[in-house]
């Protein structure tokens, strides 16, 4: 009965975590280039009791053994790369991936994160930087006397300049893709390191080799789907609710037995 | 008289258990893979029938339910659900082990992973993902398309085994399972590998907590019964002798 109450416990507490998650992904849920996150749980271990295939006498077996099962723990939390809805924003330096990659960011440490949040700026110098701030890699200027900006698919990134009918191309927005973009470790403010699970970037051409395509004007918007989420809320919900009912019957339980004397 | 109370003692001591093995059921109502835990009831009842006098152990039946629970879109690309019966092949440093937790990741050497670290058997070793986008055909077919090339390249095949049934599966935890006959002969799995998706438990609450309510009642009508033979033992002690 104790063993009821712990296993119980640890399922109000993998539910807890759940609901965690869940909660940051709805926090997120208008958040540009967010991925959604979930949590993934383990059975642990198991406490077996008679072991099955055991000889029960000189000529028979135990068919089937029993193994009790101590609870679950969370196995891991896993980013989940679908593509979100892509809006049009009609912000020249907005860029949206359609397909696979990252748009790679210079960190002030020198480092390079990786980021879907297409929603670009220019800096004081004329560079192309995130909202944060950061260039883009490799880095892009945009001339002072730029009238307009222009970004191709491939991610070519090309200037109107004042006074010249020809367009320049100023630079080109490379693009970086992983084997297992769920092994990404997320840093916050939409940013993402790659990590041993997530293997090196690769980088390359906009629309080549498996990477998207840029679409200029457009921004991702975040892949969570409220719906969804609230489903899962729902499900992680009623799963704490019946695992502290197994609390109670297990209290109720141990209450008759201390009644059992008088 | 005192056989009576050991066979409710027992009733009590097998709806502990079963409250044991709902409450992991319970616990494990959202974990990847998981198979509920089944103990029989009417086992302990045939035994009390076939009692002569003396204790009564009760001898509960325990089964695992192997249903498929049901898939989950997920998206992620190492995300594999199994349809149909069989089970993956994991090496571990125990051995082999099989599980149906198909949420496997990338290893800092490339190679295809659980979520503890251990290495997803291949029809051929282990298999390494290194490269661009990775595909996993419905036969379990994995390949990886590497940068600068337009076709993928097969990396190798998940395998995915099953047993003779019945077949009794001892759980490891972790989501794994070993034959309880380590010699059991595996057969070709009929499942279909199915990428970006997981299979969820295979628990089903309204069942689970109908059982946690038997468990309790059960408990209680024992417990009652064990009161109840406690109070003819005391009028047996107290009372008789005052006549």
């Amino acid at each position: 009965m104790i063993r009821a109450l712990w296993t119980a416990a640890s399922g109000m507490q993998a539910q807890q975590l759940n609901i965690d998650v869940v909660a940051n992904n709805l926090a997120n849920s208008s958040t540009t280039g967010f991925k959604k996150s979930r949590a993934d749980f383990q059975d642990l271990m198991y406490q077996t009791e008679k072991t099955t295939g055991a000889p029960a006498t000189n000529t028979t077996t135990i068919p089937t053994g029993i193994q009790v099962g101590l609870g679950v723990r969370p196995g891991s939390v896993s980013k989940i790369f679908t593509t979100g809805t892509i809006v049009h924003t009609g912000n020249e330096l907005d860029v949206a991936i359609e397909g696979d990659g990252f748009i790679q960011v210079q960190q002030s440490d020198g480092t390079t994160a990786y980021t879907r949040a297409g929603s670009l700026k220019k800096d004081g110098q004329g560079r192309v930087v995130t909202s944060d701030g950061q260039p883009i890699v490799p880095e892009i200027v945009i001339p002072s006397n730029a009238t307009s900006i222009n970004i191709g698919n491939d991610g070519t990134v090309s200037v109107q300049q004042a006074g010249q009918t020809a367009a320049t191309t100023v630079g080109t927005i490379q693009l970086a893709s992983f084997t297992n973009p769920a092994g990404l470790n997320a840093i916050g403010k939409n940013l993402f390191l790659p990590t041993d699970s997530s293997g090196n970037a690769t980088t390359g051409t906009a629309g080549q080799n498996g990477l998207g395509t840029l679409d200029q004007g457009y921004i991702e918007q975040s892949n969570v789907s409220v719906m969804e989420e609230m489903v899962s809320m729902i499900v992680s919900q009623r799963a704490y609710e019946i695992n502290s009912k197994a609390i109670q019957a297990s209290d109720d339980m141990l209450q008759q037995a201390a009644a059992l004397k008088r | 008289m005192n056989s009576g109370m050991y066979a409710a003692l027992t009733g009590n001591l097998s709806a502990q258990r079963r409250l044991d093995v709902v409450s992991n059921n319970l616990a494990n109502a959202n974990t990847t893979g998981f198979k509920a835990d089944r103990i029989q009831f009417e086992s302990v009842l045939a035994n009390v029938k076939n009692s002569t006098d003396g204790p009564i152990f009760s001898n509960d039946r325990y089964s695992t339910d192997f249903s498929s629970g049901s898939l989950q879109q997920t998206g992620n690309a190492l995300d594999v659900a199994l349809e149909g019966d069989g089970f993956f092949v994991v090496n571990t440093p125990q051995g082999t082990a099989y599980t149906r937790q198909g949420s496997f990741h990338r290893s800092a050497t490339g190679r295809l992973v659980t979520a503890d670290g251990y290495e997803v058997q291949g029809a051929g070793g282990p298999i390494t993902v290194n490269g661009g986008k990775v595909q996993i055909g419905d036969d379990g077919t994995v390949s990886v398309q590497q940068p600068g090339q337009t076709t993928a390249d097969t990396v190798g095949t998940i395998a995915t085994v099953d047993f003779p049934k019945p077949y009794a599966m001892e759980k490891l935890g972790n989501g794994l399972f070993r034959p309880s006959d380590p010699q059991a002969a595996t057969v070709a799995s009929t499942a279909g590998v199915k990428q970006g998706y997981l299979e969820t438990s295979n628990v089903k609450a309204v069942v689970e907590m109908s059982r946690l309510i038997e468990a309790s009642r059960y408990f209680e009508i024992c417990a009652k019964a064990v009161k109840t033979y406690d109070d003819m033992n005391n009028r047996a002690a107290n009372d008789l002798g005052k006549v």
